[in-house]
């Protein structure tokens, strides 16, 4: 019954079914299951499977992208109900948001859900955030990398800017700071003293595992 | 025809759906004294969503007085270019980098890069329509002022830029009306068109509303330029992403026709799909052709010009894939007649600017141009007596029908004809032959300049908004 719920459970990531992975993810806990072991043997079994069809070639961003948000909807469910010290294992924190001025959405969304469905628990804050949001979230949510995105050439200097707010906060040796976005180039990135860039979201998380100092 | 119906019943039925959303949801437009400008127009206006809804009326109005004749002039205002005759082609941009010309790595684009590219594209006969094609990054958030100014003093073809904020369109139209010797060449001729992307589905920022109002009190044409992304900032059926394109443009089409009848309008799409392996926007793809040649037939439809993005690539050099992509993404832009094919320079899913590109491009545009003649009926009978006089075994080349016709082939420039063994022999590359070329051009072509004392003055305007910092040539 446990086995084929777990099952179940990772099933609906590799499906991509969110609604099931909720009500299977309550129906755990209805059942009295661990949801730790939920989480580790059930969602990131899942979302394991996931990126491996991926890189396969078999499984494409929007098979990616609805199981990861099938194993999110889970992870609501499941993690408000751990208990004492139980800790979702994760690869590291990641604060990830859109800089100040700028209102794309959907290359920093791509790179929070791969970086999911890698392991890394995602703290997105959005479009248009000024540095100062970014440094908010760093303190709350112990973060130890920052993903700043700018799709425009007008945008980009505000990740110099963030990168300068880190360093007044006293925050700069704490987290690693990774750019990205259409005009950002590794120049930039090093210019700017960001500590990487990514082209894509698939490199963004092969960098975010280099900044975590983790094997990818 | 190359969509699988009549392009009439496609736009009529993509125009409905238009309609139906502009009436029951609407479009989101973030700039306060708009927003109540419109409520006073007789749109509906939610003060707290920003969410705005047009009626029946008002899309009536608006396409009553949305002018059918846009024609984008010479700078001395003297010939304007010709829509409805083919395809015009338009330099790409503007990205940060470029792929230089010596040696073709990337790096960032600078003000020299601007000059360049806006010569080469004067000097090159198949470019239609000039852009800056790249930023130039060493001028920092002036860049779009200096650019405007370089595209006015280096071609007398037409140009098109954008400026970076609403308060640097006043001195744009300063730069601009001073080489067309005052404001109202620049609107009953305009040589100058500027463009703004929405966000899709359904939003402009603040920003680009205030920039697109203040170019529309002077009368400016302004493009609405899609940028929709299939699968991602819209459905992913090509279709379904049309409705996107043409209900973020025809929002706007009512915004500006109502606000400011007769305001000159060209309908623009830069969109493409969403690759769902990397999450770039590829600008190779096939479907980004037969998407935007949607946006052609739209354009048709309104009897607005068209701007289309195509003849692009994501190839990283001159090589195969950029022959490819750039062709595929071109041919349904032509087919559909699309008034202005938007790309000729570009690489690397628009990333970069590369000079041998678009040396090549020019070289695409002539092919292509002659591809899209056709074979006309005519009168055969000279060629039907010269071939009962050589049959059999006869040699045409003698004829002085074929001297005097062979013109109409196409005689490539650079893509290469000779035996394999004068091509060995030579050993040119593609490359090499076109950033030849490149630097021939920036050695001997001069623009057409113009008066010593209108150059003076653009460069008072631009001291006068940047500071005595600025100025004009890298080089002179």
């Amino acid at each position: 019954m446990k086995e084929e719920l777990l099952e179940k459970l990772a099933q609906s990531v590799i499906d991509g079914e969110p609604e099931d992975a909720a009500a299977l993810a309550k129906e755990a806990l209805d059942q009295g299951l661990d949801p730790l072991e939920c989480i580790t043997n059930g969602l990131t079994k899942g979302i394991q499977k996931v990126g491996e069809l991926f890189a396969d070639g078999e499984y494409f961003l929007p098979e990616l992208i609805i199981g990861a948000d099938a194993m999110k909807g889970a992870l609501d469910i499941l993690e408000p109900a751990l208990v004492g010290g139980q800790k979702r294992e994760v690869v590291a924190n990641v604060v990830l948001g859109t800089v100040e001025g700028d209102l794309h959405e959907i290359g920093k969304t791509l790179v929070g859900t791969m970086l999911t469905a890698n392991g890394f628990k995602v703290k997105d804050i959005g479009v248009d955030q000024p540095a100062s949001a970014f440094v908010e979230a760093v303190k709350e949510s112990d973060a130890t990398i920052i993903g700043a995105s700018a799709l425009l050439t007008t945008t980009m200097l505000q990740q110099e800017k963030l990168i300068q707010a880190l360093e007044e906060a006293g925050l700069r040796k704490n987290v690693k700071v990774m750019v990205g976005g259409a005009p950002v180039t590794e120049a930039y990135a090093k210019k700017i003293g960001a500590d990487g860039y990514a082209e894509d979201a698939i490199s963004a998380v092969n960098l975010a595992f280099r900044l975590a100092d983790a094997p990818e | 025809m190359y969509w699988n119906q009549q392009p009439e019943k496609i736009a009529e039925f993509v125009h409905q759906k238009s309609i139906e959303i502009l009436t029951e949801v609407g479009f989101c437009a973030p700039e306060e004294s708009l927003l109540s400008r419109l409520s006073k127009a007789g749109f509906i206006v939610n003060q707290e969503t920003k969410m705005v809804r047009i009626t029946q009326e008002l899309l009536e109005a608006a396409l009553k007085t949305l002018p059918k004749d846009v024609k984008l002039f010479n700078r001395a205002g003297s010939i304007g270019l010709d829509f409805n005759n083919g395809s015009r082609f338009m330099g790409a941009g503007t990205p940060v980098n470029v792929l230089d010309l010596e040696n073709g790595e990337r790096r960032n684009a600078t003000h020299q890069d601007v000059c360049n590219l806006i010569t080469i594209q004067d000097a090159l006969p198949q470019v239609d329509i000039v852009r800056p094609t790249v930023t130039a990054t060493d001028l920092g958030n002036h860049s779009d002022l200096v650019e405007i100014a370089e595209l006015a003093r280096r071609t007398e073809k037409p140009i098109v830029h954008r400026t970076l904020s609403p308060e640097r369109v006043e001195a744009a139209v300063e730069l601009l009306a001073a080489t067309r010797g005052g404001e109202e060449a620049l609107r009953s001729q305009p040589n100058f068109a500027t463009l703004y992307c929405p966000i899709s589905p359904g939003y402009y920022t603040e920003e680009n509303i205030q920039c697109m109002l203040k170019w529309a009190e002077y009368g400016v044409p302004i493009t609405l330029l899609s940028m929709a992304m299939g699968g991602a900032s819209a459905p992913v059926t090509l279709l379904g992403e049309l409705v996107v394109i043409n209900t973020d443009i025809l929002a706007w089409i009512v915004v500006l026709q109502i606000l400011f009848p007769g305001q000159k309008l060209l309908y623009g799409s830069v969109s493409s799909v969403l690759d769902m392996r990397t999450g770039i926007l590829p600008l190779g793809a096939p479907e980004r052709g037969m998407v935007n040649s949607g946006a052609a037939i739209m354009g048709h439809y309104y009897g607005i010009p068209s701007m289309c993005g195509g003849l692009s690539s994501d190839a990283k050099e001159l090589d195969v894939q950029a022959g490819f992509e750039k062709t595929v993404t071109a041919v349904p832009l032509l087919l559909e007649g699309a008034s202005i094919v938007y790309g000729v320079g570009s690489t690397d899913a628009g990333s970069e600017i590369s000079y041998s590109q678009m040396i090549m491009d020019a070289e695409f545009i002539g092919g292509l141009r002659r591809m899209m003649q056709g074979i006309s009926i005519h009168n055969l009978g000279e060629e039907v007596e010269l071939i009962k006089a050589n049959t059999p075994r006869g040699n045409f080349l003698k004829a002085k029908h074929t001297k005097i016709n062979y013109a109409q082939h196409w005689k490539p420039e650079f893509l290469n004809r000779d035996a394999y063994e004068t091509w060995f022999e030579r050993g040119e590359s593609l490359e090499s032959k076109c950033r030849e070329k490149a630097k021939r051009i920036l050695q001997e072509h001069k623009h057409a300049p113009l008066p010593a004392n209108v150059e003076a003055e653009l460069e008072r305007i631009i001291r006068r908004f940047l500071g005595p910092d600025f100025g004009f040539d890298p080089i002179k």
